[in-house]
């Protein structure tokens, strides 16, 4: 049953190392020892990817390279089924977010950084609802605020990207900028503790700098870079469900109460049966958006979807999962908590649920005509034809 | 596996489309938008039609009349005639005439299938008995096997939807012990006319009408058993496969008809609501979508020669549940003119006469204050209605046993 991402021919041969060497060095039993972990994450195991070329596949000078869709968000959602937490994501969410033609000169050795194996990088204001607003001065941008939203590995990162929304004349526009991370001439950087297994920080500009511009993005354009992003956080959520649900599938025909295992009561048979269900179609959602983002069609309305309604499974599951295990869920030291936690973090980055639920509603119509049989056509096909 | 359609699907999509346009199909989409689980008379006439332009039987094999295409494309033709409000084809087309293909005689197959593909013959599915619903092997119709081979029939069956305008019953009869269950149960084809067949009416909230069908002494031929004796229970649960590509683009078509009526400014309309109205439709448009991907996913693996199983209870249990949200969202989001029947001097539930308050359009009624019409009477119709796919065809109970005993492995709670 299709309840993890499904896998292409040509993916196949990737998809099997994933596993191979995930299961060999990333064990769900080891996630609680890395959070407690002084980086916070496995640097072993980063170095393995990054010698493998698993963290850099994705970006290529220009940008995020679209094709590589599907084995990054396999790669993510085999990493979010161990519950692990790494700067990958940030990384290629990062990418994504820079991708943009009007991009400045940093921006450019950034990505080119990135293909070549220099990260950690780490973006902020990747979510549905934020707006970090500035205003142009002559040749540069001025923030309204010095204070940056927190993120996740902010301090672990080399340079950070930063959208800023700004107005060039009456036209809204965002202007993603890249900033030197460890230049503390101009960020200072103060570590936040988080839900999750995530590392966080906050930056605050150190002075009233003025930023080096170029040519802003398109707040549509800008949109369509946002989702495709988040898209790569539900890839990585779909993972998490599957390997919480492995988990809940585990205990339930181990554990025996009344002299029969817990998976032979019906209560708990339709608990499992509902949360499964769900995550199935949110899996299929989001696979149906990588392939329609990687192969250049619209994505933008299944992506959305995808992300909403990935990110409500995968909670609702965890609530289910808690429930279903009962005390030892409850404790620190059985992993079930590390994905509890993560559930819901991972929702969340993506903005709050009415956030969620308006981003798929930019993408449609204002009324009426919003479902097509055919997604990734450009009208619904309705519409003509007939 | 792909999710995307491919461009020969979607160039089938458009013939579909373009065939249909050039048909007169308003009739028959109101006929079937007032009565869901019957066909009327123009949707006969538009069954015939389809025949005789090739289109029905789209996934019967070409030598039996049918144009062999792949589920894929089935699934495709469904939700086609499913958004545009016009019948799918009843259990004959999606699962008895297959059926016949796969386990009738040669004789069964030269009568019934041509018979069905001109829309002569109709069945009409004798399964569910008043003990007997989705606990499906507890039967007690029973047949009694005569010295010349034929059948001697006495029982009742119940919610045989379609019995009254039927040439057939498909009917699921007891012809070994009770306590074999699924292991005496044979399938025999009952003309609807035969003598000892009475077929009552029993109408439901939503205003359409189903049937009880008793059978008193009733005798058929030897000719009248599908497969062997006693080997029913596998023709039912192909048959039931069959039925797994069902469609769900009504509910999506529903849906964006809502949407457009609540979107609607108008005076006197807060923005807050409107904006509340429209993140409830977002959501619900975001479960449309997931069974969308389900059932593109389902027709897939049966074109890859998979079986779906716990893969089509879920998209069964999501699509009665999805459509029971819109109901009661249309009810929600319109508030007190959403309780008004289309007809204003409606009979009341459970009146025999009840299905001729829905020979009025909907549309046609000035004695709302709502000046939308697309919101006069639809709401409470869909609410009555709301019910039926939560439990027909195997109560969603029935569905999450499915999903949790064969998709996850946890075994039979039961």
């Amino acid at each position: 049953m299709t309840t993890t991402m499904p896998v292409s021919a040509a993916d196949r041969v990737f998809a099997d190392s994933v596993t191979r060497l995930l299961d060999r060095s990333c064990p769900y039993q080891r996630i609680a020892d890395t959070e407690a972990s002084t980086d916070g994450y496995d640097t072993a195991l980063w170095s393995k990817l990054t010698g493998l070329g698993w963290t850099t596949f994705f970006a290529g000078e220009t940008g995020f390279d679209r094709s590589s869709l599907p084995p990054l968000a396999l790669l993510l959602s085999e990493l979010g089924r161990r519950g692990a937490a790494l700067p990958l994501l940030q990384t290629a969410m990062a990418t994504v977010l820079a991708s943009a033609p009007g991009l400045t000169a940093t921006g450019r050795s950034l990505l080119g950084g990135i293909g070549y194996g220099e990260h950690p990088v780490a973006v902020v204001g990747a979510d549905f609802g934020s707006r970090i607003h500035a205003d142009l001065e002559g040749d540069g941008v001025r923030l309204a605020s010095p204070a940056l939203p927190a993120t996740e590995w902010l301090q672990e990162a080399r340079t950070i990207v930063v959208p800023l929304h700004v107005r060039t004349g009456r036209r809204a526009a965002v202007l993603p900028v890249a900033l030197p991370a460890a230049d503390s001439r101009i960020l200072r950087i103060t570590p936040v503790g988080t839900l999750d297994n995530e590392r966080a920080a906050r930056a605050v500009l150190t002075e009233d700098a003025l930023i080096g511009a170029a040519e802003p993005v398109g707040q549509r354009r800008w949109r369509s870079m946002l989702v495709l992003a988040c898209l790569l956080r539900a890839a990585e959520l779909t993972g998490l469900g599957r390997g919480m649900l492995d988990l809940v599938l585990q205990h339930v025909r181990r554990r025996e109460v009344f002299g029969r295992p817990l998976a032979r009561f019906q209560a708990v048979q339709h608990m499992c049966a509902d949360a499964a269900t769900r995550l199935r179609s949110a899996t299929l959602l989001t696979a149906e958006a990588v392939e329609l983002a990687s192969t250049d069609r619209d994505f933008e309305r299944t992506a959305a979807t995808a992300i909403y309604t990935t990110g409500r499974a995968v909670a609702g599951l965890a609530l289910t999962a808690a429930q279903l295990h009962g005390g030892i869920g409850f404790t620190a030291e059985f992993p079930l908590n590390v994905y509890f936690r993560r559930a819901k973090a991972q929702q969340m980055r993506s903005g709050s649920l009415t956030d969620q639920v308006d981003e798929i509603g930019r993408w449609l119509p204002a009324a009426g005509h919003w479902w097509s049989l055919h997604p990734g056509s450009t009208a619904p096909p309705w519409a003509g034809g007939n | 596996m792909r999710s995307v359609l491919d461009d020969s699907d979607v160039a089938f999509l458009r013939e579909l489309r373009h065939y249909l346009a050039g048909l007169n199909t308003a009739d028959v989409a109101r006929e079937t938008r007032q009565e869901e689980i019957c066909i009327g008379p123009a949707g006969k006439a538009f069954m015939r039609q389809l025949g005789a332009d090739g289109w029905l039987g789209v996934g019967w094999p070409e030598r039996f009349g049918g144009r062999g295409m792949s589920a894929v494309r089935q699934w495709l033709f469904l939700e086609e005639l499913d958004y545009q409000r016009l019948p799918i084809g009843d259990l004959s087309m999606l699962a008895v005439g297959p059926a016949i293909a796969q386990w009738g005689t040669d004789e069964q197959r030269d009568y019934f299938l041509p018979g069905m593909l001109a829309g002569e013959i109709h069945f009409a599915g004798g399964y569910t008995e008043p003990e007997a619903g989705s606990d499906l092997a507890a039967l007690r119709t029973r047949a009694v096997r005569q010295d010349d081979g034929g059948y001697v029939i006495n029982g009742q069956k119940i919610f045989t939807t379609a019995a009254h305008y039927s040439s057939h019953i498909w009917l699921a009869v007891r012809t070994g012990p009770q306590e074999a269950r699924h292991r005496s149960i044979s399938i025999l084809i009952v003309p609807s006319s035969a003598p000892g067949v009475a077929i009552t009416q029993l109408m439901t909230q939503a205003g359409w009408r189903t049937n009880q069908v008793f059978f008193q002494d009733v005798r058929v031929g030897r000719d009248a058993l599908v497969g062997t004796e006693n080997g029913g229970w596998e023709i039912i649960t192909t048959a039931l496969k069959l039925e797994r590509l069902m469609p769900f683009s009504r509910l999506a078509r529903d849906l964006d008809e809502l949407a457009a009526a609540i979107l609607a400014p108008r005076p006197g309309r807060r923005l807050a609501d409107r904006r509340h109205a429209r993140r409830v439709l977002l959501d619900l448009y975001a479960q449309t979508e997931e069974l969308r991907v389900m059932a593109r996913q389902i027709a897939g693996m049966i074109d890859a020669g998979d079986v779906p199983r716990a893969e089509a209870s879920m998209f069964k249990l999501m699509r009665g549940r999805v459509r029971q949200l819109i109901a009661v969202a249309a009810m929600e989001l319109t508030g007190p003119v959403a309780t008004l029947r289309s007809a204003p001097d409606a009979a009341t539930v459970g009146d025999a006469g009840l299905s001729a308050a829905f020979d009025a359009d909907p549309g046609d009624s000035v004695a709302w204050a709502d000046p939308d019409p697309r919101l006069c009477g639809w709401p409470e119709r869909a609410y009555r209605a709301s019910p039926l796919l939560r439990f027909a065809g195997g109560a969603e109970e029935i569905q999450r046993d499915i999903i949790a005993e064969h998709g996850l492995g946890l075994g039979r709670s039961r």
